[in-house]
């Protein structure tokens, strides 16, 4: 397959994905409740609740409702937000940047801490660095995000008073939500490093390296750590959902002005197309990134064009 | 990701490196090491506290007495051995709270996990088994849903079926089917290709007696591994869920219920929310150690399944 069927496969995956998303958030969110009732004033009669609902397009029949929402949302028109009275999209698309901003530090800091660690881990193995790094990796994917942010408040924005304890500002804001958030993708990504480089190690194409007397440091940083990186980018992309989930979290314990913590505010008053707008965001850069990934994967194994992992 | 955390290198044995990593001992990683004691340790006292909580708690987890609520633990100023670790906003003891919480967390984790391994087992036994247009649709399914942002899922889906614990049940068994039906499949798939499947079948067993009493008992081991593991993962997804407002329903005991009704109470009465967490931390952390161990005591078997095939 050439690079324009490659594309042509993954803009269709996309397009899948995406539909397969908008239409469960879609049932799901219609399944319960008058939304109408959510909009309308205190002391509103039966005259002005059939008004809003036609206003809202909610007297039509499900499924009309459902191919409307379809064709709306081809041409990257969501419905009105209830509660704020504007385009929903326009209202996520405003807080997209603070959610992108957030996971994408947390990732970064993740990959920066972890591949150091994960090699020094696999090269002292069964060390006490060793042992102590994995423990704490171990205790990185146990200690849940909302739990890890509210005592990092306790400790270092109330107890200490060194960081804000919540919203969004300066750098001196984000420190403590990206930490938090990084804390699970660093802890598998520092395991996951350590037992690549450790198979890598005992492969045959190094043992040949070393044979032929390349010294440690070469064989180390020039032939074992690219082939080592594989499975750590293939995690990188399968942890993106996970970042999302937690990204919600975080934004909720942290008070950070993101997608996540709308959606959840939006829950809570049934204001159903700013969350069909947030879900169906979230799902398409989760899509878009992960055929990034994808596409990183081809570029650093040329064996695996051509086949899906 | 359950191919690449396997930390053995594959080399012989007898390389000489200038890396310590190969030439540590690895016969100790067998036995019953401090770790994976610890893990049974708190899933010995979690199974206790769910079977007792009346004869161990101190009082009612539901008696409120308003005179005495925020009063901190013990150790500190102000505070009775009464309530050994302080009670909450509304008079209640946080450590009988916290032990009647136990029940909810480890029943609400075993029942979904049983619904979600057995269906996802099944699954991946048929798929494994049969191949074809099923193979291809589950692993598909598998794959998108093991990438997707779940949370985002549950959260919809709980916010409109509304807080229930059958409702709950059901979310989270649908989260922890794709880790089953993925190892199960992987090992069917050799499995079958294996000669005493081949003698089941030339005596004439069918397909339902093979697959119960010949595939099934050779994926136990794995799915002992990915059990764990699974508990780990929905007691922390419970815990999200309850704290961002759509678990439990009030007044079951629940840690991540607690730690959201605490959370007003963060600055002035941390131990409100330290303790649940640290429950709901340590339990996760004795899934993780007890999975770990079991499967670095099991590898052998699963790659003797893999490598035969």
């Amino acid at each position: 397959m050439g690079w324009l069927g490659e594309a042509g496969r993954a803009l269709g995956h996309l397009l899948v994905v995406m539909l397969g998303t908008a239409s469960l958030v879609f049932v799901v969110l219609r399944l319960t409740g008058d939304p109408a009732m959510m909009v309308a004033p205190p002391g509103a009669t039966l005259d002005d609740l059939a008004a809003i609902r036609r206003e809202l397009g909610l007297d039509h029949s499900i499924g009309v409702q459902y191919v409307e929402f379809l064709r709306k949302l081809a041409v990257g028109d969501l419905a009105d937000s209830f509660r704020y009275r504007r385009p929903a999209l326009e209202i996520v698309s405003e807080r997209a940047m603070a959610t992108v901003q957030l996971a994408l530090v947390a990732q970064l800091l993740a990959i920066a801490v972890a591949i150091p660690l994960g090699v020094i881990a696999a090269i002292r193995r069964d060390s006490w660095l060793d042992g102590t790094l994995t423990g704490l990796a171990t205790l990185g994917q146990s200690i849940p995000h909302f739990w890890l942010g509210l005592m990092a408040i306790v400790v270092f924005a109330v107890h200490l008073g060194w960081l804000p304890t919540s919203g969004r500002g300066g750098w001196l804001h984000l420190v403590l939500p990206a930490i938090t958030l990084s804390s699970y993708s660093m802890a598998s990504l520092t395991r996951l490093m350590r037992s690549s480089v450790l198979e890598v190690l005992g492969s045959d194409y190094i043992r040949t390296a070393r044979a032929k007397g390349l010294g440690a440091g070469l064989v180390l940083f020039k032939h074992a750590l690219k082939n080592a990186m594989i499975p750590v980018v293939t995690l990188t992309g399968l942890q993106l959902g996970v970042l999302l989930s937690g990204a919600v979290i975080v934004e909720t314990v942290f008070a950070w002005p993101g997608v996540g913590r709308l959606i959840i505010e939006a829950i809570h008053t049934r204001d159903y197309p700013l969350v069909q707008a947030g879900v169906v965001l979230m799902a398409l850069l989760f899509v878009v990134v992960n055929q990034g990934v994808d596409l990183c994967y081809r570029w650093l194994d040329p064996r695996m064009a051509g086949r899906r992992g | 990701m359950s191919h690449v955390d396997v930390s053995a290198p594959a080399g012989p044995a007898a390389v000489p490196t200038t890396f310590a990593a190969e030439t540590a001992p690895r016969s100790r990683r067998r036995r019953l090491t401090f770790k994976p004691a610890f893990g049974m340790v708190v899933g010995a006292a979690l199974l206790l506290a769910t079977l007792f909580p009346g004869q161990i708690a101190p009082s009612s987890p539901t008696d409120q007495r308003l005179a005495e609520r925020l009063r901190p633990p013990a150790w500190m100023d102000g505070g009775t051995t009464g309530h050994l670790l302080g009670t909450d906003s509304l008079g209640r003891d946080v450590c009988s709270r916290v032990i009647y919480g136990a029940r909810t967390t480890f029943l609400v984790a075993l029942v979904s996990s049983l619904i979600g391994g057995i269906g996802g087992t099944g699954l991946g036994l048929l798929a494994g088994y049969h191949g074809g247009v099923l193979d291809e649709l589950v692993r598909k399914l598998v794959d998108m849903q093991l990438a997707f942002p779940y949370l985002l899922l549950a959260i919809s889906a709980m916010a409109v079926a509304g807080r229930s614990l059958p409702i709950l049940i059901v979310v989270l068994a649908l989260s922890s089917w794709p880790a089953f039906a993925r190892i199960v499949r992987g090992e069917v798939m050799s499995l079958r290709e294996r000669q005493f499947i081949e003698g089941a079948r030339a005596i004439g067993c069918d397909d339902r007696r093979i697959l119960l009493a010949h595939v099934l008992p050779g994926v136990s081991a794995s799915l002992c591994v990915v059990w764990s593991f699974d508990l780990a993962r929905i007691v922390v997804l419970e815990s999200s869920l309850s704290f961002l407002g759509l678990g439990v329903q009030p007044p079951t005991p629940s840690w991540g219920m607690d730690l959201s009704e605490s959370r007003q109470f963060l600055q002035i009465a941390y131990w409100t929310v330290l303790f649940p967490g640290l429950a709901i931390s340590l339990v996760v952390l004795a899934a993780n150690l007890v999975g770990d161990w079991v499967r670095d005591v099991l590898d052998p078997i699963v790659k003797r399944n893999r490598a035969a095939a």
